[in-house]
């Protein structure tokens, strides 16, 4: 390997005849003045001289190639391959033409690639482009991943990516982005397991139902680390509600205004109306529920009610009730006291009322992992009370213990979210958005940490992806969210380039904990996602299953006449726990006979349907 | 309306050019059934078929190709301030290489007075040189690897003719070694069979006699090709559909092996192209002294002030 053509202080050309160059490969140039600059391959190109391309040469004809190739001749040794190598320094002058290049040892080029140790950091995969460092590994970091790669489970061979957790202190917040396919949830996946393996306290907004970790990858045997009690799912509306006596009347507005729509004006001046501190939710509840019947029925209305003859003395309270709540909400406009009305019972009756936050809270306090699951809108406003909930907890422990106070511990947490565009939209308000952006800002002076992911950057709030200090990119193929993804990491215009063509599972790490883009493998992960059936294949296996049971309740009764369907369909209707009538067998049974499995005689009186 | 620049004087010259060549080189003679006919009464026509690879690597017996090729390129000065970069390179199928390089400039040679002939005794020395360097490097090839067959580029006659005691020394050998040699030419620069076919036109050469005559895989070889006294044989091949046949040559002692050295030059000569096997033309791809080549050499060699006093010519000065 040699320095080729015309060299600048940041890139050089570099040519071999008899070895390939890898994309992200270190290498080391030989050139003394400048101690032995070491660069990153970001570019690399093939060509033979026989084989040429263009429309003014020729192609050599093959016949002759092959009588060559037959006799000995490796084509391929006319083969010229060339890389672009960019300097990780800018060094104060070109590099010399002509020195010679080398791979280098990995003690050499350690500090680019490795800046924690794989007890202390998050093991995500192996870094592209090293497997010319195999050989040189540092013992503690052998063999610690195995990749994936056409579904085959391969061992590690170059260095593996290191995710340093002790740095979030100064650089706290994760993105992940790459559009459907690329690999987005699963690198998600690697990283949530990692955080397991160190029991980091993480709260997941799963919208996919898909962060289960029951399920392990039968392929890594006993290589896998043990998670099971490392984390738990819970469900808003069973596990998991709101406790409503904890919201304050501001909490109240937001958890309502993120169940439909936006909130008018006079919608939020009726819950402050109406809302006390402490209000259970029944209290509210029927309080609204008043004040509505109030409005509806008017003070001439109940006064009128009051004169009725029949009225027990229980009514007349509720009567007088309902005249005191009259003259003290009356100025209300009943179409807004209805639409909140409305809003609470949704709520209500996705059952985020049921329970409260605990096992959330012991679930952290534990060090696990804990999988929040629900419908999107939900788990919109369930996360809105939640991050909320849980960062004040930790922000007034950390608080109480600045002012030299005792305080109750709660531990530092990492929040995570798939579909993140939804929580924190761009120009769009949305409930958890405040919450998020505050901690996206502040979250690092308290230990609350986020790890956003996306397929959407573009749509993400600005305020949020510029505090994302790591930015994980797979690939991305819209230009929109290739364009935002360049502004704001550092990807060369040729990673731009590469984005769209990224293998699934490949990934782009630009950090300002490597001051560069590291392009990574992600390791296989240790578990998989639940095994979900394929729609088309459940519905030719329900079909089949039904089938398979009618004809055995048949069986018996074969063979059957047309005069007979009727008592057949009542058996079958009651057997099978299906609501046929005699033209719905009729069509069956024609079609079985068409598939062969009975057989059907016609005669001119009577048609009679057999086994075969 | 004239549609180039030329004088109309010039334009007339060409014309009666055109016609006084059309009265030398008549259609009638040189027609090309008539002239296959006449060429058949002094030699005979053959065809041979292409090897595939399998059938050429069975003929080989393992053995290697080894082509040779030389170049020469020099300085653009006017004699004597001129150097020649003389190279040449025998390359085998199976990844084997020996180089050979030599330099000359007449700035080193004895003193002499200038007389008439000079510049082609000259070209004459750096053909003679070339040659040399060529045969040596085939001469290694049948030492070090013992290929099947030696290719080399430009016929055999024509090393025997500029370095006859090397060339002595290497048939020898090869023969010794049961190296097959063989030389392809794409030029044929005989006279043989024009002046027996027409001995009253002095003019006529063997290039335009053959033009045209031969289908691709035809050969036609005749007494009349074969150097009395060389050792050689001579073949005429038609390896491609270009009208110009090529010339191939090997040693008389070895003639046993001729139809399958010709099935092996046809065999390795692209369809396309000039009608030279591929295997020599990466040969000469490889070793051809490009301008480049000799002028980032002398750039770094040769210090500036005896570069600029004695090989810098003026017209690299030019503007335009």
């Amino acid at each position: 390997m040699q320095v080729v053509g015309v060299t600048t202080q940041q890139e050089v050309y570099v040519a071999s005849k008899d070895r390939k160059f890898r994309i992200n490969e270190i290498l080391v140039i030989e050139d003394e003045m400048l101690d032995h600059p070491k660069g990153e391959v970001v570019e690399t190109l093939s060509y033979n001289r026989l084989i040429p391309m263009g429309l003014d040469k020729t192609v050599v004809d093959t016949e002759v190639i092959r009588s060559l190739e037959q006799i000995g001749y490796d084509i391929g040794s006319d083969e010229v391959n060339l890389a672009k190598l960019r300097l990780f320094s800018e060094a104060p002058h070109p590099v010399r033409t002509g020195c010679g290049v080398r791979s280098p040892r990995f003690e050499e080029v350690r500090r680019f690639l490795v800046n924690t140790t794989p007890e202390r950091g998050l093991i995500l995969g192996e870094i592209r482009g090293t497997e010319s460092l195999g050989e040189t590994l540092d013992e503690d970091l052998r063999d610690r991943v195995q990749l994936l790669e056409e579904g085959q489970l391969h061992p590690q061979r170059g260095v593996p990516f290191l995710f340093d957790i002790q740095s979030m202190q100064q650089y706290p917040h994760i993105g992940i982005f790459g559009g459907s396919g690329s690999g987005k949830s699963f690198g998600l996946r690697v990283m949530l397991e990692e955080l397991m393996k160190l029991s980091i306290p993480t709260l997941v907004f799963d919208p996919h139902f898909e962060m289960q970790f029951a399920e392990r990858m039968a392929a890594w045997g006993d290589g896998a680390p043990d998670l099971d009690d490392r984390w738990l799912s819970v469900q808003v509306g069973q596990e998991v509600g709101i406790r409503f006596s904890d919201l304050s009347t501001r909490d109240v507005v937001s958890l309502i205004g993120a169940a439909g729509g936006s909130l008018s004006e006079s919608m939020v001046n009726v819950i402050q109306s109406l809302h006390r501190r402490r209000d259970s939710y029944p209290s509210f509840s029927d309080r609204l529920h008043n004040v509505a019947q109030a409005i509806e029925e008017g003070v001439q209305g109940l006064k009128k009610r009051l004169r009725e003859d029949d009225l027990t003395p229980t009514e007349v309270e509720r009567v007088k009730d309902l005249i005191e709540l009259h003259q003290q909400y009356g100025s209300l406009p009943l179409a807004s006291v209805k639409g909140v009305q409305w809003r609470l019972n949704r709520l209500d009756k996705a059952g985020l009322f049921q329970q409260d936050i605990r096992p959330i809270e012991q679930g952290l306090e534990q060090g696990r992992l804990v999988v929040v699951q629900g419908p999107s809108w939900v788990l919109q406003v369930f996360s809105t009370y939640v991050i909320g909930a849980l960062y004040r907890k930790r922000r007034d422990y950390k608080d109480a213990r600045m002012n030299g106070e005792e305080g109750t511990f709660f531990p530092p947490f990492v929040t995570v979210t798939d579909e993140a565009h939804n929580f924190a939209p761009k120009g769009v308000d949305s409930p958890p958005k405040m919450i998020l952006k505050e901690i996206a800002q502040e979250g690092r002076k308290y230990g609350a940490f986020l790890i956003l992911a996306t397929q959407r950057p573009t749509l993400l709030d600005e305020t949020v992806t510029a505090q994302l200090n790591t930015k994980f990119v797979f690939r991305t193929v819209r230009g929109t969210d290739i364009a935002t993804l360049r502004e704001e990491t550092d990807l060369t215009a040729e990673e731009g380039k590469r984005l769209p063509y990224l293998r699934s599972g490949d990934t782009f790490v630009s950090s300002a904990l490597f001051g560069r883009t590291v392009f990574v493998r992600i390791r296989a992960a240790y578990t998989d996602s639940p095994h979900v059936d394929n729609p088309f294949e459940e519905l030719k296996a329900v079909k089949a299953d039904r089938d398979d049971r009618v004809l055995h309740v048949i069986q018996e009764r074969l063979p059957l006449f047309d005069t007979d369907l009727l008592d057949a369909v009542s058996l079958i209707n009651r057997e099978c726990g299906l609501d046929w009538d005699v033209d719905r067998l009729k069509q069956e049974l024609e079609e079985w006979s068409k598939m062969g499995r009975i057989v059907k005689k016609e005669s001119p009186f009577v048609t009679r349907y057999d086994a075969k | 309306m004239m549609l180039l620049p030329v004088s109309e004087k010039l334009r007339q010259k060409l014309e009666e050019t055109n016609r006084d060549l059309r009265k030398v080189y008549p259609e009638e003679v040189f027609n090309r059934s008539a002239m296959k006919e006449r060429l058949a009464t002094i030699g005979q026509f053959s065809q041979v078929s292409k090897w595939s690879g399998p059938e050429m690597k069975a003929w080989l017996r393992g053995r290697s190709l080894v082509g040779v090729d030389g170049s020469v390129n020099s300085t653009p000065g006017t004699h004597p301030h001129t150097l020649s970069v003389f190279q040449a390179l025998a390359k085998g199928t199976g990844g084997e290489e020996y180089w050979a390089a030599d330099l000359y400039t007449p700035l080193l040679e004895k003193e002499e007075k200038p007389e008439e002939g000079q510049l082609a005794r000259e070209a004459q020395h750096r053909g003679r040189l070339l040659a040399g360097l060529e045969i040596g490097t085939a001469l290694e090839a049948v030492r070090r690897w013992s290929p099947g067959v030696i290719l080399m580029d430009g016929s055999l006659y024509h090393f025997r003719i500029d370095h006859g005691k090397a060339w002595e020394e290497l048939a020898n050998e090869a023969e010794k070694a049961g190296v097959l040699l063989v030389g392809v030419s794409e030029e044929i620069g005989t006279q043989a069979l024009a002046r027996t076919l027409f001995p009253g036109q002095g003019n006529y050469s063997d290039r335009e006699v053959l033009f045209g005559v031969m289908q691709p895989g035809e050969v036609y070889i005749s007494p009349e090709l074969e150097p009395p006294g060389s050792g050689l044989w001579k073949a005429v091949l038609a390896p491609t559909r270009n009208p110009q046949p090529v010339g191939v040559d090997g040693l008389l002692s070895q003639s046993a092996a001729r139809e399958e050295l010709l099935r092996l030059v046809y065999s390795l000569t692209p369809v396309q192209g000039r009608g030279i096997p591929l295997w020599l033309d990466i040969v000469d791809q490889e070793v051809r002294v490009t301008d480049s080549l000799v002028e980032a050499m002398v750039e770094q060699h040769i210090d500036p002030d005896l570069r600029h006093r004695l090989l810098v010519p003026k017209r690299s000065d030019r503007v335009l």
